[in-house]
């Protein structure tokens, strides 16, 4: 069987969209391709966003879950480009299953001086000693932007709520081996760039098997989860994590909040609040969260005002 | 007088609070205990997440309703802390919330998405 040739592209604008839409045409070219060894090619890849990165990494984590094989492509000459992916743990992620978890943030603190965080795979599983990894994992994660971005008081408060709650979400309805979250900080730009996402089942299916609300469409589905209807046959205090956390970072603190799950996108931003219905050929799996979170103190911003 | 047990909470978790599993292990932690009167001390903690607080809030409740003696206290929490601790306390019976049936708008044309993804 032929293999899928994926070409990342020279460089994506700092536009908030431009890196998702690149990331839809590679789900479609990977949807509308039978064979299972898929090459990613950066050859031409100058510089590239972490919504892109993070999206080519749990493409290439899926098809290796589900048997398939990767192959990479890099340009040598590029050592910038190359001693990023590396310095990123791209395509991977960190692998804490050989560490000791107790060490995290020891084996983190090179990056307290970086702009970025390493792509970390998180686990999403429920027995003690994936609890125990996925606390210390965020732990060291939420040390290393508190390092990084310099902030204190109510906004920082806020990135670490965002963090907690996004990805408590893909523990409790993905039914995903694994997550992974992936950031990049932008300190000429004024804003970081979040990208966390899973291969599991996607929101459509976590309502199915909930037995729960039961949407009838993927578009219905996430309008429920956007809007704070959980999955999980709980008490109505859970469920917050969405809805409180597309509130805090658009409203709260202007930023952008993209969710892609099923045959469906979310997007909110100061001037929209809406969702997208794709062609099926985008459809993708699992959920896949993109967030442009503002990084300059806002003496205006709450964030108890946001906590429901 | 009651025997008092003591946690550290940075100790057993860590500075900052993160899972719903967390609070749940730190509860099993104490669960065990003779103890009729156990203080919880956030000493140090800077950061406990909704996730944890309300867990830790029902765990505690429980917890109580299971033997009607028990004091559990909670000490030395920041301002933070206690603001997380006291939001949760008061959504636990929240059933009515706000809902939006949003717009939905449709692209079977891929260049059409491309195009909408740009204004974003």
């Amino acid at each position: 069987m032929s293999k899928l040739t994926i070409s990342i592209p020279a460089r994506t604008s700092d536009n908030f969209g431009d890196p998702i839409n690149v990331f839809l045409k590679f789900i479609s070219e990977v949807n509308s391709s039978e064979t299972k060894e898929i090459e990613f090619d950066f050859d031409n890849c100058k510089f590239t966003s972490p919504f892109l990165i993070g999206g080519v990494a749990v493409i290439a984590n899926s098809n290796q879950e589900n048997g398939g094989n990767n192959t990479w492509i890099y340009n040598k000459d590029n050592e910038y480009l190359s001693g990023y992916l590396k310095a990123i743990s791209f395509p991977n992620g960190f692998d804490y299953s050989n560490v000791n978890i107790q060490t995290f943030d020891t084996i983190f603190e090179p990056y307290h001086e970086k702009n970025y965080i390493p792509i970390v795979c998180f686990p999403c599983g429920k027995t003690t000693q994936e609890n125990r990894v996925r606390e210390k994992i965020l732990s060291a994660i939420n040390t290393i932007f508190k390092k990084q971005l310099k902030l204190e008081g109510d906004i920082l408060e806020g990135v670490f709520y965002l963090i907690d709650e996004l990805t408590q979400n893909i523990v409790d309805h993905s039914n995903s081996g694994k997550g992974i979250i992936f950031a990049q900080f932008y300190p000429s730009k004024n804003y970081m760039d979040v990208c966390i996402a899973d291969y599991g089942k996607g929101l459509y299916q976590s309502y199915i098997d909930s037995g729960k609300h039961q949407p009838e469409t993927t578009k219905e589905a996430m309008n429920y989860a956007v809007y704070g209807k959980s999955t999980k046959n709980i008490p109505e205090s859970r469920g917050f994590g969405l809805s409180t956390s597309r509130k805090m970072l658009v409203e709260g603190l202007k930023g952008k909040f993209f969710l892609l799950s099923d045959d469906v996108f979310f997007v909110q931003t100061v001037e929209k609040k809406e969702v997208i219905q794709i062609p099926k050929v985008n459809k993708y799996k699992g959920c896949y969260i993109a967030l442009r979170i503002p990084l300059l103190q806002n003496k205006q911003f709450s964030f108890y005002k946001y906590l429901e | 007088m009651k025997a008092l047990l003591q946690i550290q909470v940075v100790e057993e978790v860590s500075r900052l609070l993160n899972t719903r599993e967390a609070a749940t292990e730190l509860m099993n932690a104490v669960r065990e205990s003779k103890c009729k009167h156990i203080e919880f001390d956030f000493s140090n903690v800077e950061f406990m997440s909704r996730s944890f607080a309300d867990q830790f809030y029902k765990e505690k409740i429980i917890f109580m309703k299971n033997d009607n003696d028990i004091i559990i206290d909670i000490t030395n929490a920041n301002e933070e802390v206690v603001n997380m601790l006291r939001t949760v306390a008061n959504t636990q019976n929240k059933v009515k919330r706000d809902y939006l049936t949003l717009p939905v708008f449709k692209f079977s044309d891929s260049e059409m998405l491309s195009n909408y993804l740009m204004t974003v």
